[in-house]
């Protein structure tokens, strides 16, 4: 629990500091990219150190590849 | 925004460094177990010929990026469409780089450190160097490369005290299925990878050309990769080889010269961080470029951290296990990764060329109606 916000903290200062220049210009489509992006990882990470299991794109890829060619 | 500009030597350095970067950690032809070195040979004609293409597609175009020439190309919904999956291909690459550099620290180096604090770091520097811009890195690269080069030379000729001809025979002993085996897998693995520079490479100074550029990399960067495998396999043998997860670390680790020189793998491990930073570097790069051309912003800059972060995220569940990482990397890899190194360059490559012709023949046909 102590790590999970010890990331959230982190994340907070890194993306405040990132996006002061883009506030300050009123680049909102920037500021709107910047935040999803920021924020999404922001879950992952948030995600990881609670330890849920996040499904990994390498399994349905080796399943795809093994269907197709067959079992390496 | 002032245009970055890369020279020659930068655009070869460049891509030695992605070369060696992670194909040094891993070792790669695996699957043609002592004919490894035969394969790597073998791969480098084929990379030679996606390698022309590559730079074909990018002179057609000067002062281009490869997600710029697609919009030129295929129109503005199509284009953006097509660059989708290069931008997964790069960021998954980054991914798994920063994942295998993940790895390794902590099998090898820091056993005991938890990985997530050494990534940290690695990444700090990752967002700084793509922060600086594709001319920074170059003329880091510059510096870097002698290093790295020369550290390479230098452990292959201590390792001879330790090599021994033997294990590298018998030589095609199970005939040429694996060693094709071997040129598939060296082939998307290292070689193919190098796809990432059309979408990163847009300018380079006047009077150099793309074709040097990226034979005289895959020239050099080739036969640095040949000669740590040739090296891993005669100081090790392929039955050691196969059961450890970071030969060349292994390999010079062997070396023992009198009480002096031992323990030589720290002074390889230089060679690991430069190349895994500037491969890492590299596809963030092309991943941000290709992020910000998507939603038509000028500047990749600003999106640079979320996006390392994003990376960071997925590469530490993108794998469950080591073993997990070195079963796809050998055996799902080749072939995933053909449709984005090879089919897709070849597509963009066809029409390119198609579209070429054709406006050349209309300025033709132009200028011979305005004489008449």
């Amino acid at each position: 629990m102590f790590t999970a916000i010890l990331v959230i903290f982190v994340y907070v200062i890194v993306l405040g500091f990132e996006c002061i220049p883009l506030i300050k210009k009123k680049q909102i489509g920037e500021i709107v990219l910047f935040f999803t992006l920021g924020i999404s990882s922001m879950a992952i990470s948030v995600l990881l150190t609670l330890g849920a299991s996040i499904p990994s794109p390498s399994n349905p890829i080796r399943m795809f590849i093994e269907m197709l060619f067959g079992k390496q | 925004m002032k245009k970055e500009v890369i020279s020659e030597r930068q655009g070869i350095v460049l891509i030695i460094l992605f070369i060696i970067g992670s194909s040094m950690l891993l070792g790669t032809g695996v699957q043609a177990k002592q004919d490894a070195w035969i394969a790597v040979i073998i791969a480098i004609i084929p990379a030679t010929l996606i390698f022309l293409m590559f730079s074909r597609i990018l002179s057609l175009y000067p002062g281009k990026d490869l997600f710029d020439i697609l919009i030129v190309v295929f129109g503005k919904y199509l284009g953006k469409l097509l660059s989708i999956p290069f931008i997964w291909f790069a960021f998954h690459l980054g991914t798994i780089v920063i994942r295998n550099f993940s790895e390794f620290t902590d099998i090898a180096v820091f056993p005991d450190t938890p990985v997530v604090v050494i990534l940290v770091f690695f990444i700090i520097l990752c967002i700084w160097g793509v922060k600086a811009g594709i001319e920074v890195l170059g003329r880091w690269s510059e510096f870097f490369v002698i290093i790295v080069i020369s550290l390479i030379l230098f452990i292959t000729i201590l390792g001879i005290t330790q090599m021994d001809i033997e294990r590298i025979k018998p030589i095609l002993s199970n005939g040429f299925v694996p060693v094709f085996k071997g040129v598939f897998g060296a082939f998307s693995f290292p070689f193919g990878e190098v796809v990432v520079f059309i979408m990163v490479f847009s300018n380079i100074t006047k009077n150099s050309n793309y074709n040097k550029i990226f034979l005289m990399g895959l020239v050099i960067g080739g036969s640095l990769v040949i000669i740590s495998v040739l090296r891993n396999l005669l100081i090790l043998g392929v039955n050691d080889l196969e059961s450890v997860y970071f030969p060349s670390n292994v390999s010079a680790g062997v070396i023992h010269i009198g009480e002096l020189l031992q323990r030589m793998e720290l002074i390889v491990t230089i060679n690991f961080i430069v190349g895994v930073f500037v491969k890492v570097t590299i596809c963030l790069l092309a991943v941000c470029k290709g992020i910000t051309k998507f939603f038509n912003f000028d500047d990749y800059r600003f999106v640079v951290a979320p996006v390392t972060f994003l990376m960071f995220g997925f590469s530490i569940f993108i794998y469950g296990s080591t073993m997990g990482m070195m079963d796809w990397a050998f055996k799902i890899w080749p072939y995933y990764s053909m449709f984005f190194e090879l089919i897709l360059p070849f597509f963009v490559f066809i029409v390119v060329e198609i579209k070429n012709g054709k406006v050349k023949k209309i300025q033709k046909i132009a200028l011979t109606q305005t004489k008449e």
